[in-house]
């Protein structure tokens, strides 16, 4: 599988969009990734985001659920 | 999400991925209950020690409302996962999400308490517990404390949507 079909269609979303969409929708519902480096999730991040930092991305693509929407940040 | 976490303007939690999770290692679940439990108690206690302790009439009624909320989030709890026992819950100094309650107490002690501020406390609390929730979910994999942690992510969203109204409302 191709890892970008992960986050297909892959559009680009405001964070104003995103904060709606968590804000009408159960946590379970959709997947919130960050993707920067460890220290920089420590410092801050949004709520209920899970930490993979972009080159263990491709290596840790099974822990996402292709089904849900996926928001990368 | 187009800019980043730079232009995200909603609230933000902090810690690393494991922060906060040292109190749900058992893996039983009615330990993983109790411990959710006792720290929705711990929070209603410090919204009631700071009711005490502040003289400001709006003030003493938010903190109210706010530990009611607890008291009625304890009551659901008990409701939707009957039958675990909740025997003497131990009085917690931590918080939902982690924080250590006697640290906000000593903050209060030192500077009258105003709406802004409980209302920041209470959202700052929550956020960070809706993080911790969600990360316990997503990491856990029996499925009854799964379906616990998801249950609390979703509560602590439906408290924070409380107090970002309480906040619109007093910016107004």
């Amino acid at each position: 599988m191709n890892w970008k079909s992960l986050f297909s269609p892959g559009a680009n979303m405001s964070p104003e969009a995103v904060k709606s969409f968590m804000a009408e929708h159960n946590p379970d519902e959709y997947q919130l990734v960050d993707v920067r480096q460890p220290k920089e999730y420590g410092k801050e991040h949004i709520p209920g985001s899970m930490l993979i930092p972009v080159k263990e991305l491709i290596d840790r693509k099974d822990e996402l659920d292709p089904a849900k929407p996926t928001f990368v940040y | 999400m187009s800019g980043g976490i730079i232009a995200y303007d909603g609230g933000k939690a902090v810690g690393d991925e494991e922060f906060g999770m040292e109190f749900f290692v058992s893996g039983d679940f009615s330990d993983v209950f109790r411990m959710g439990y006792a720290m929705e108690d711990g929070l209603q206690q410090l919204y009631l020690i700071l009711k005490e302790m502040c003289d400001d009439s709006e003030v003493k009624a938010l903190l109210g409302r706010l530990a009611k909320f607890e008291e009625g989030h304890k009551a659901m709890l008990e409701a939707k996962f009957p039958g675990t026992a909740i025997t003497e819950t131990a009085s917690l100094d931590t918080l939902e999400g982690g924080f250590d309650k006697q640290q906000i107490i000593d903050h209060f002690n030192s500077r009258t308490a105003t709406l802004d501020d409980i209302i920041q406390l209470g959202m700052m609390l929550e956020t960070q517990a809706f993080d911790l929730y969600n990360r316990l979910a997503v990491k856990e994999n029996d499925p009854e404390s799964k379906e616990f942690f998801t249950f609390m992510a979703n509560e602590e969203r439906q408290h924070l949507g409380f107090l970002s109204k309480e906040y619109d409302r007093l910016l107004l």
